[in-house]
């Protein structure tokens, strides 16, 4: 533990004090881990080779990124012998996870002077650490969701420095990851949007870095043809149920046809399963937003709309369940947009900006 | 001790207190009909916490009328893995002494009581022998719930009682298992009846 020093203008921020966060944090990254371990799986899922097997050869076509930058594996071994690669990379980007939200909170903590306000922001991110969210992360090993939030933390982590254009690189490759990275992007997008409408600073930059995703998601949209999809299924080495599924989701699936879908085999009946994933995965994300203005209340313009602005961003990766049957494999990123929210509101939402 | 020093104190209580609720709870895995609860890579006495029975319990009732539960239970036998027993047509199974069977993989049930049944038939190969029979329920905390040897003759039927507790459910998936001892019998049919709710 270390004694703060001085400021520059020669006040204490907290002078005789010990700055607390510096030994908090790093524990409570520790206990992220161990909820990661929760959850992990055994061995890579089955039935997810197309992740990391799908690539560009007959075309564009989406969800083949990381197939395209896994391809010189798969040319050396087969996808079992690489099964333990996909493993190893997938608890790697687990790592990460915690330790790119391990240097965002430190950021935020580290700005804040009155000693309770850290420990509150430390104790924000034990809350996210031991939420769902990370048990939920180790579950789906060779499931791409990991790689998709790390872009996210990266291009906000990015945007936080300042390093608008270099933000934009991984928020352009997310949805070309899988399109799902927009039910992530969204919180980001919201509190950057909103930090432009109400401190003005760095406004065009905010709003242009936020709206890269839309172009690759455009692209995904738009670009795939039928023809490569089928070219890329067709080469694939997976047994033919999952090049059915494939076609499926590949070449025939769409935003309203997945929501129809929903609507007639999983939303019937299936009512009160909602309510009660939701009162189990949601009170961390509540806790955490609650912890942000308990924080930051008095350093917002516009309040109460800021407040309303947080709880949207932190529910917006719900939108989700109107797509996908996984419930809880989306619910919980409400509890990273959550966090995502209160970094927001430490940073890019007060009035005046710390700038350390 | 100011009031916000206070409202601090009591903030950070429930917050504490919440992350331990959420860290001992265990690994939850909804869709949208049917929820997984799980401990992988952490102590065992994760699972004997209070958090871990509370979480179980508000879950307990989402595996109730399981669509994939109530596919398996429609014909159990159509869904089990053979270990040396030979599948028959009509989803019967011929199982000689040293082979055996399991499944379905997954079923997922509610906690509660419950009877297997167990109904054997003959064929020109497979008519009398002894098998042993037993329900149990899989995964890290794996449990066998009930077990019985039985000399089996052509129309034989076995009725298994058996009690299924909140943790077991929450944690695994109910599996039966059939095991050749002596000569050959042939399995027809597994079903599975529900005696009361939870415990």
């Amino acid at each position: 533990m270390v004694v703060s020093s001085l400021t520059s203008t020669g006040a204490s921020h907290t002078s005789g004090s010990i700055r607390i966060e510096q030994f908090l944090l790093p524990v409570f990254a520790i206990v992220g881990g161990v909820s990661v371990l929760k959850g992990l799986g055994p061995s890579v899922s089955a039935g997810i080779e197309f992740y990391w097997l799908l690539g560009y050869e007959h075309g564009f076509i989406r969800r083949a990124l990381i197939g395209t930058l896994f391809r010189p594996l798969v040319r050396l071994w087969s996808y079992d012998q690489l099964r333990p690669v996909i493993f190893t990379l997938h608890v790697a980007a687990c790592v990460a996870i915690v330790a790119f939200c391990y240097v965002l909170f430190r950021r935020v903590v580290a700005a804040q002077e009155p000693v309770e306000i850290r420990i509150t922001l430390a104790i924000a991110f034990l809350c996210l650490m031991c939420s769902p969210l990370m048990p939920t992360l180790g579950h789906d090993v060779g499931y791409v969701d990991v790689y998709v939030i790390l872009l996210v933390l990266l291009g906000f982590w990015l945007v936080l420095r300042g390093q608008y254009v270099l933000a934009a690189l991984p928020w352009l490759a997310g949805p070309l990851v899988h399109e799902s990275f927009i039910f992530m992007w969204a919180p980001v997008a919201l509190v950057l949007a909103w930090s432009a409408i109400t401190t003005r600073r760095n406004a065009w930059k905010n709003i242009l870095v936020s709206a890269a995703p839309i172009l690759s998601t455009a692209a995904v949209v738009l670009l795939q043809t039928d023809l490569a999809a089928a070219g890329a299924i067709d080469t694939l080495q997976v047994s033919d149920t999952i090049k059915e599924g494939l076609r499926a989701y590949q070449l025939q699936q769409t935003a309203s046809g997945s929501f129809a879908m929903m609507l007639r085999y999983q939303f019937p009946g299936n009512g009160p399963h909602v309510a009660t994933s939701l009162a189990y995965f949601l009170p961390p994300s509540a806790a955490i937003v609650g912890a942000a203005a308990f924080c930051y209340w008095w350093r917002w313009r516009a309040r109460a709309l800021t407040l309303v602005v947080l709880v949207v961003a932190a529910m917006a990766p719900l939108t989700a369940m109107a797509f996908a049957w996984d419930l809880s494999r989306f619910v919980v990123w409400s509890n990273l947009a959550a966090a995502i929210a209160l970094i927001a509101s430490g940073t890019i939402l007060v009035a005046r900006e710390d700038t350390r | 001790m100011t009031r916000f020093r206070f409202a601090t104190l009591v903030l950070n209580g429930v917050l504490v207190a919440g992350s331990t609720f959420y860290l001992l709870s265990p690994t939850v895995y909804t869709f949208f009909s049917e929820a997984q609860l799980s401990y992988s890579y952490v102590p065992k006495w994760f699972a004997a916490t209070p958090p871990a029975r509370i979480v179980a319990t508000f879950f307990d009732s989402y595996n109730l009328n399981a669509p994939r539960a109530a596919r398996f239970r429609r014909q159990m036998s159509c869904f089990v893995t053979d270990d040396g027993a030979t599948r028959r047509p009509g989803c019967l199974h011929e199982i000689g002494a040293g082979q055996s069977l399991h499944g379905p993989t997954m079923l997922k049930v509610a906690s509660g009581r419950y009877v297997a049944h167990f109904e054997f038939s003959d064929s020109d190969v497979c008519a009398v022998g002894a098998a042993r029979l037993q329900v149990a329920t899989t995964g890290r905390f794996r449990h066998v719930l009930a077990d019985f040897i039985a000399r089996i003759t052509p129309g034989t039927r076995i009725d298994l009682p058996f009690q299924l507790k909140l943790m077991d459910a929450a944690l695994g998936a109910v599996e039966f298992r059939v095991s050749g001892l002596d000569k050959c019998v042939l399995l027809a049919r597994i079903d599975l009846t529900t005696l009361a709710g939870a415990d």
